[in-house]
């Protein structure tokens, strides 16, 4: 790893302050990128970074603050301590909500990409290069790659110390193909936790190319309602923004909120329907063993049975909603404050294989990728690859400009859920809240069948 | 040749949940960058916080070989020094957190129907860049985002309204608070229309994402590689002859700070004109493209984040109209306009979670949820109507602009 980045020691003390909680987190990481663009290396580089970020709670407020060096934790405490207060009317009370917890999960480092050269990198990225430039359709293409391996420590004032690292990798290449006046934008990505699992893939980009390629003659579908079936990559993202977002409590301000946004127990879906976050996954771009208060990983399901059953919290809003926390305080870096975020958030696996999904379906359409989704609640989605069911078969591609609807009437509309499960490691594309860009998170699971979806 | 660069962002971030404040946070950090010009190439190397330039020089000769290769001018022999100071004063952190607590107060009395939440952020930003012998140019500047989001306490939505609010200074609470008051006795007056044939009135171009799409297609790269719908159509009417627009690089009283690009050119002119009487003039172009095009730069090379490369990157649009049709009574203003897709056709669609009606410049009702389609040629071309003399905010570049397009119910 970087010599030049100084590694902290850890050996710092988190006591209260005037009987107020405090708690330091550290974090070192060490992150790569590489860029490609049409044949040219744009940049390769290496941004190692470490700091300090700390919090009291005092009056039920929050005072935080960021250092760079151990040394300064105790004068930083001191000076947030002195800054100006007075109580907060809304209680905030961690002692319920916390008991200490002291562990250290270190399991990365032999998979540390930093540990790995630049150069070694950019010959395993200019490999699938070669794999593109065998294509004349493909007029450009980007291929952005990104590397982290990242340590976390949690210490605080109950008495918590806990530890953890983290090793992502991967690699997105966007294109534009053409064949005469018809265009196809793609997207083929791949992610892991180890390099070595990036490796001698190319035959995977090549199947992915030659379904590209029959997209350049897709027309366009007629607009309507259709039975659709989602694939995992698609029903995780669309799951993630319109239903995962809209769980996490720091959007939802007060108990009369709770009640009326997430009542515990209303039915949403069918049964068999199971929506879960999870950040204690290995092998996943959301894992995160402990969150950024110290908490543990717990599984949390959003949709049980189709009933609404949980939301994500911190401990202030597990506080506030008198709910026990979820372990779903997660911040960007060092710089920034812990806030309600995902994990790895998906659908759980049913019961149906992919063929007997579209067995009884007569036309209707399946979305295997997508090229954005957005909106909470109300969303449009727009697919990249779509293909015509017909009479129980996948069959030609078709293009579709957007779907749009809302969630509540989406999941009603949930009649199968497939028996397999993907989980999407995601580097390149990570979550954005309010100023915190770019966290990572996994999503995906199983295939979901819905009776149906307003094509545009 | 050695390219020092340093971002020194002092930071105080209030909370806002519940209207009250809920946390305060206190950051300092500096980041660094170097870009190393040889052989070449430019390499390039980076680290925030403890690291110094010394040791990141160390790094930056070990990258040359996977540098970015180059083949234009950097600043010449003659030597540069500017040092921008934008306002000496500001607050203190206390006078600040003072200011949001007392202004707060005020909100809780006036709607406490309502519950306020976001982030308020004062940032003080000082950029340097420093080409040992050759230049150094240095801007400070602060800004204070007030934007504050909020909902009616028995909303069932994650929120009812925001008001963008961009400062670059303390500023009269009252027009804070009237603005708020606008938007909420139009929330409080729901629209019973089911047809939507009025004009649309874009408030704040820059913030939708048809102005973010703009400032992509404005960009030479993009242009001359095909993938912007302007490509092939310089010196052609793309817009109505009346449309000009220029892309404003430094213009303070509207939190515009970019009098030198992150490649050390300072614009001659920070009114760059990109359309003139509706035609495609100029585009945009950093060192590095102005080469490879046989351009011009024209000051556009932004660093996306402190430790990449410079690119091109548009910066605030600014219309201006030459003549224009009445500003039409009634119009509706897409409040929260900012995700969408636009074919390459210029075919675009997009959901607006909120628009208010807009009666003779006042928000008088709240839409349901709409669906807009139309097409940017269009829009800007035969459905062009003009722009009005009102702005949203004082903070906005551009007054409402006003068009017709395509409106329908979400569901």
């Amino acid at each position: 790893m970087k010599s030049y980045v100084k590694r902290y020691s850890g050996g710092f003390k988190v006591y209260p302050i005037n009987d107020h909680f405090v708690d330091v987190r550290s974090e070192e990481e060490y992150p790569t990128e590489i860029l490609i663009e049409d044949g040219e290396i744009k940049h390769a580089l290496e941004t190692p970074s470490s700091g300090i970020f700390i919090r009291i709670l005092k009056n039920n407020r929050w005072f935080m603050t960021s250092t760079v060096k151990e040394q300064n934790i105790k004068a930083k405490i001191r000076e947030l301590d002195e800054l100006f207060g007075y109580s907060h009317k809304e209680t905030i009370n961690l002692e319920e909500l916390l008991n200490p917890i002291n562990e250290s999960v270190i399991k990365y480092e032999l998979l540390n990409p930093s540990k790995i050269n630049l150069s070694d990198k950019i010959d395993l990225l200019k490999e699938y290069e070669s794999v593109i430039k065998e294509y004349k359709e493909i007029e450009t293409y980007r291929i952005l790659y990104n590397d982290k391996y990242l340590l976390k420590r949690i210490k605080n004032s109950i008495g918590t110390d806990v530890e953890y690292d983290k090793a992502i990798c991967g690699f997105t290449i966007n294109f534009r193909m053409r064949k005469n006046e018809n265009t196809f934008f793609g997207r083929f990505s791949l992610g892991n936790n180890a390099i070595e699992h990036l490796k001698h893939n190319e035959n995977k980009l090549i199947e992915y190319l030659q379904e590209a390629k029959e997209f350049l003659s897709a027309k366009p579908i007629k607009s309507g309602i259709y039975r659709t079936i989602l694939s995992e990559a698609v029903a995780g993202l669309l799951i993630h923004e319109a239903l995962g977002h809209r769980s996490e409590s720091d959007f939802i301000i007060s108990q009369e909120d709770n009640t009326i946004e997430w009542p515990v127990g209303k039915r949403v879906a069918n049964r068999g329907v199971n929506i879960v976050d999870f950040g204690g996954m290995p092998a996943s771009s959301g894992y995160s063993p402990f969150d950024d208060e110290g908490l543990l990983a717990r599984k949390t399901y959003l949709i049980k049975d189709g009933r609404l059953n949980s939301r994500l919290h911190s401990l202030t809003t597990a506080s506030q909603s008198n709910e026990e926390p979820t372990g779903n305080a997660r911040s960007i870096d060092a710089e920034h404050e812990p806030i309600v975020r995902m994990t790895n958030t998906f659908i759980e696996s049913g019961k149906v294989n992919f063929k007997d999904m579209m067995s009884d379906i007569k036309e209707g359409i399946y979305i295997k990728t997508v090229d954005h989704c957005f909106g909470i609640s109300t969303y449009v989605l727009v697919p990249q690859m779509a293909y015509l069911i017909r009479n129980g078969k996948l069959r030609e591609p078709v293009k579709i400009s957007s779907i749009k609807g809302s969630i509540f009437k989406t999941l009603k509309n949930i009649e199968d859920v497939s028996n397999d499960f993907k989980l999407i490691f995601n580097v390149q594309d990570g979550c954005n809240k309010v100023n915190q860009k770019d966290l990572s998170v996994g999503f995906g699971g199983a295939k979901i069948k819905i009776k149906k979806m307003k094509v545009e | 040749m050695i390219e020092k660069y340093q971002r020194l962002i002092n930071e105080l971030v209030i909370v806002i949940k519940n209207s009250d404040v809920y946390s305060i946070k206190k950051s300092e950090i500096i980041r660094r960058t170097v870009r190393l010009f040889g052989k070449g190439k430019i390499a390039i190397a980076a680290s925030k916080g403890n690291v110094g330039f010394a040791t990141i020089i160390k790094e930056v000769e070990k990258n040359i070989k996977y540098g970015q290769c180059y083949n234009y001018n950097m600043p010449d022999n003659s030597v540069v020094h500017h040092y921008f100071t934008v306002k000496k004063q500001v607050s203190s952190d206390k006078e600040f957190i003072k200011f949001v607590s007392i202004l707060f107060e005020k909100i809780r009395s006036k709607f406490p129907d309502y519950i306020f939440l976001n982030s308020i952020k004062r940032s003080i930003i000082e950029k340097n860049i420093n080409i040992r012998d050759k230049s150094d140019l240095l801007i400070k500047y602060h800004i204070i985002n007030f934007t504050i989001l909020f909902k009616h306490k028995n909303s069932k939505n994650i929120f009812d309204g925001i008001l963008p609010y961009i400062k670059t200074d303390l500023f009269d609470v009252d027009v804070y608070i009237d603005k708020i008051g606008e938007i909420i006795k139009a929330l409080n007056n729901p629209s019973s229309l089911n047809k939507f044939d009025f004009p649309i009135a874009l408030m704040n171009i820059n913030n939708t994402f048809i102005g973010k799409k703009i400032r992509d297609y404005i960009v030479g790269e993009n242009y001359h590689k095909g993938s912007s719908i302007l490509s092939g159509t310089q010196s052609k009417r793309i817009f109505n002859e009346n449309i000009n627009m220029f892309d404003v690089s430094y213009y303070p009283e509207k939190a515009v700070f970019n009098i030198f690009d992150d490649e050390l050119f300072i614009r001659e002119n920070y009114y760059l004109p990109i359309i003139e009487n509706g035609v495609l003039r100029n585009l945009l172009y950093d060192r590095r493209t102005a080469n490879i095009y046989k351009q011009d730069p024209t000051g556009n090379g932004i660093k996306p984040e402190y430790n990449k490369f410079p690119q091109t990157s548009a910066n605030a649009l600014l219309f201006r109209v030459n003549d224009q049709d009445e500003i039409p009574k009634r119009a509706i203003v897409p409040f929260i306009f900012y995700e969408g897709n636009i074919d390459s056709n210029g075919i675009f669609s997009a959901p607006c979670p909120l628009a208010f009606l807009m009666e003779d410049g006042k928000f008088t009702s709240v839409l349901p949820q709409l669906y807009i389609t139309g097409n940017i040629f269009e829009l800007f071309g035969e459905n062009f109507i003009g722009m009005g003399n009102k702005y949203f905010a004082d903070s906005h570049i551009n007054p409402f602009i006003y068009s017709r397009v395509n409106i329908t119910k979400l569901h």
